[in-house]
């Protein structure tokens, strides 16, 4: 009985909703949401997991932010994959110092915006616009001639998009986030948290995106790690959302007490039952909210039915029980030790008693061979005394004899 | 299940309207050509309001003259919105009315998951206070930076180089209105296409993290110029 038994799983489930103000306009979806292990929507259980947001832009000149949003997306989890799970430091997760160097170095982001634009530079080529387009039509109305050059020569500018991604490993969470968009983190006491400040500059629908120039200096990086033992200490909830969720609320008390309504129904409802119904949530919000797309994407480690601190009771309990069949399981071996050491005892003993029965009639047998020898020698002595009385006495006798020869006589014929 | 987080609010636009009420204004009743502009632009207001249900246009008006008063001064709902005529008399202290304006646009009481608030400057001449100081106090709030800034110059004795300053942004002019019509168009471009524009859910920000804004067509028709 191991003390994983009730270990509460990272899962990962989402949702991304068209807009209402989108639906009116025919405008598509312009957020994209993706996660590993395994592919958006289907489901997404264990470690390391990696969540992938993006928002594309909505105005005119950003005409194909929805493809834009679907490409920063798909680079995301392609990176990450390739770095924290397929790569070295997938399989050396202690190489702490490692992750913080590439966490603090812009490596990362410059890797995924240079990315991202092969991939919206390469079906720009493969899907161009033509110049009668309505697209261009819109750029003008919007923005004048001049964007329309602009977007010719950089059409990246067409695909622009936020980017927001959460990669959690069993030692370590990063969060990274371009432009608008809200990462939050609610402790299993339903506390919210933000584990980086908001963007005084994104205000009033404005944010950064990927395609701006230098984009890559305008991603937030933060490290969070988690030393060994303190995985208690990890987030029970991280929320990703496209900021068209945080406004549909008027304050931000108003929006983050989603953190807490998430964790109570995912504890009363398992995480499975709440993903079904987080589309219903987000077109209810953007219908009585912002309007815009909204796309959230939620890394849980809760258990269904379980509060976190019963969930550290149940294995503070499984341990103790681990701890206890450990205890037993030593004492067994100490007593297989034992009867190993009395068994070879035992065979000494069986071996010494027969020794000793061997022994017993050894000597009862000299004993017993003494006593004749005994016996002989004293019958041999007593017929060696009487001979040699019998030689002592004959001259007597002899005399005897030959005073009176029938007394001579008569003891002869006693014996 | 029911839906998590706290209550739904459709995201504030806040309109103000910054009138010029200085003596100058009552010649050649440019001050009741204001008054009728904007009372027709009630109605396109409204509907520029509907196509965007997601978007709660609150409009609210300030006049400047002999220093600056809030004309309307609660932030109202554009269905509810009603003018009340404008009176001409005084100077023109465009810096207070300024500064009245940026006091509003400090968080609180603004709220951060507004729409960029939109601004419109009507003036037909030069301000008599200190402009700069006004317009350094705006552009001091984050909100009063984001602001969409649109002028309206009415007449020929506008300074366009104050206004230019106010827009903040060299692609987009001073909207001259030389006569009545030319005015109640450009109010009515104002208040439909810059609403419309304002209520888009996101937009890329440029270099300068200024709201984009549409370019105005050549709006003014040829009548000949009264003002």
């Amino acid at each position: 009985m191991g003390n994983t038994l009730y270990t509460p799983q990272w899962r990962c489930i989402g949702a991304s909703v068209l807009g209402a103000s989108h639906q009116r306009t025919n405008l598509p979806n312009q957020d994209a949401i993706q996660w590993y292990p395994n592919e958006y929507p289907n489901l997404c259980i264990g470690l390391p997991l990696i969540l992938a947001v993006s928002d594309g832009h909505g105005s005119p000149r950003n005409f194909r932010s929805d493809i834009g949003a679907k490409a920063a997306v798909d680079t995301a989890i392609r990176v990450f994959r390739e770095l924290f799970v397929e790569g070295d430091l997938g399989k050396e997760r202690k190489q702490a110092i490692a992750i913080k160097d590439i966490a603090q170095s812009l490596w990362l982001p410059q890797t995924l915006v240079r990315d991202w634009k092969q991939a919206v530079q390469k079906h720009w080529q493969e899907n161009p616009v033509p110049d009668t387009s309505l697209e261009w039509q819109r750029v003008v109305d919007k923005d004048g001639e001049k964007a329309v050059t602009t977007i010719k020569k950089h059409p990246e500018i067409a695909y622009g998009a936020t980017l927001l991604v959460v990669l959690v490993t069993d030692s370590f969470i990063l969060y990274l986030q371009l432009g608008d968009g809200d990462i939050l983190c609610v402790d299993s006491k339903s506390r919210p948290t933000r584990p980086m400040q908001p963007d005084p500059r994104l205000i009033a629908n404005e944010t950064t995106s990927l395609c701006m120039s230098d984009a890559w200096k305008e991603f937030q990086i933060e490290l969070h790690q988690y030393p060994q033992g303190e995985a208690d200490k990890m987030p029970a909830l991280i929320l990703v959302s496209t900021d068209g969720y945080a406004n549909s609320y008027s304050t931000e008390e108003e929006f983050i007490r989603i953190g807490h309504d998430y964790l109570r129904m995912i504890r009363e409802e398992g995480t499975e039952r709440v993903g079904r119904k987080l589309e219903e949530f987000l077109q209810e919000t953007s219908s009585g909210g912002s309007g815009d797309d909204i796309t959230l994407g939620i890394i849980s480690r809760v258990e269904y039915g379980y509060k976190d601190e019963e969930l550290q009771r149940m294995n503070s309990l499984a341990k103790n029980v681990s701890d206890f069949d450990s205890k037993i399981g030593h004492l067994g071996s100490r007593h297989n030790s034992l009867s190993k050491r009395v068994s070879q005892q035992g065979h000494v003993l069986i071996v010494a008693f027969f020794l000793a029965i061997l022994n017993i009639a050894f000597s009862s047998l000299l004993l017993f061979r003494l006593n004749q020898l005994e016996q002989q020698q004293k019958e041999f002595e007593t017929k060696h005394h009487l001979s040699v009385s019998q030689v002592q006495q004959s001259p007597q006798n002899t005399q005897d004899k030959f005073k009176h020869p029938n007394i001579g006589q008569k003891k002869s014929q006693k014996r | 299940m029911i839906r998590p987080g706290g209550k739904l609010t459709t995201r504030p636009l806040h309109f103000i309207w910054m009138c010029d009420c200085s003596g100058s204004m009552s010649i050649g009743g440019k001050i009741q050509q204001l008054n009728n502009a904007i009372r027709q632009s009630i109605p396109l207001m409204r509907d520029a309001s509907k196509d965007n249900p997601n978007a709660e246009v609150l409009v609210r008006a300030i006049k400047f003259a002999d220093g600056a008063q809030w004309h309307i001064s609660q932030p109202t709902p554009v269905e509810n919105f009603e003018w009340t005529d404008l009176v001409a008399d005084g100077v023109t202290d465009m810096g207070k009315a300024l500064s009245m304006v940026a006091e509003q646009l400090k968080v609180p009481p603004m709220g951060d998951r507004s729409l960029p608030p939109v601004l419109v400057l009507i003036t037909d001449g030069q301000p008599t206070d200190d402009f700069g100081s006004g317009l350094k106090k705006l552009m001091e709030q984050p909100w009063g930076k984001k602001a969409v800034r649109i002028a309206i110059a009415v007449g020929q004795d506008v300074d366009y180089e104050v206004l230019q300053k106010f827009i903040g942004n060299p692609e987009l002019k001073p909207l001259p209105a030389n006569n009545p019509d030319d005015l109640v168009k450009q109010i009515k471009w104002v208040t439909t296409n810059v609403v419309n524009s304002v209520s888009v859910p996101k937009v890329q920000a440029d270099d300068n993290m200024r709201t984009p804004v549409p370019i105005p067509d050549t709006v003014v028709d040829s009548s000949p110029n009264v003002w």
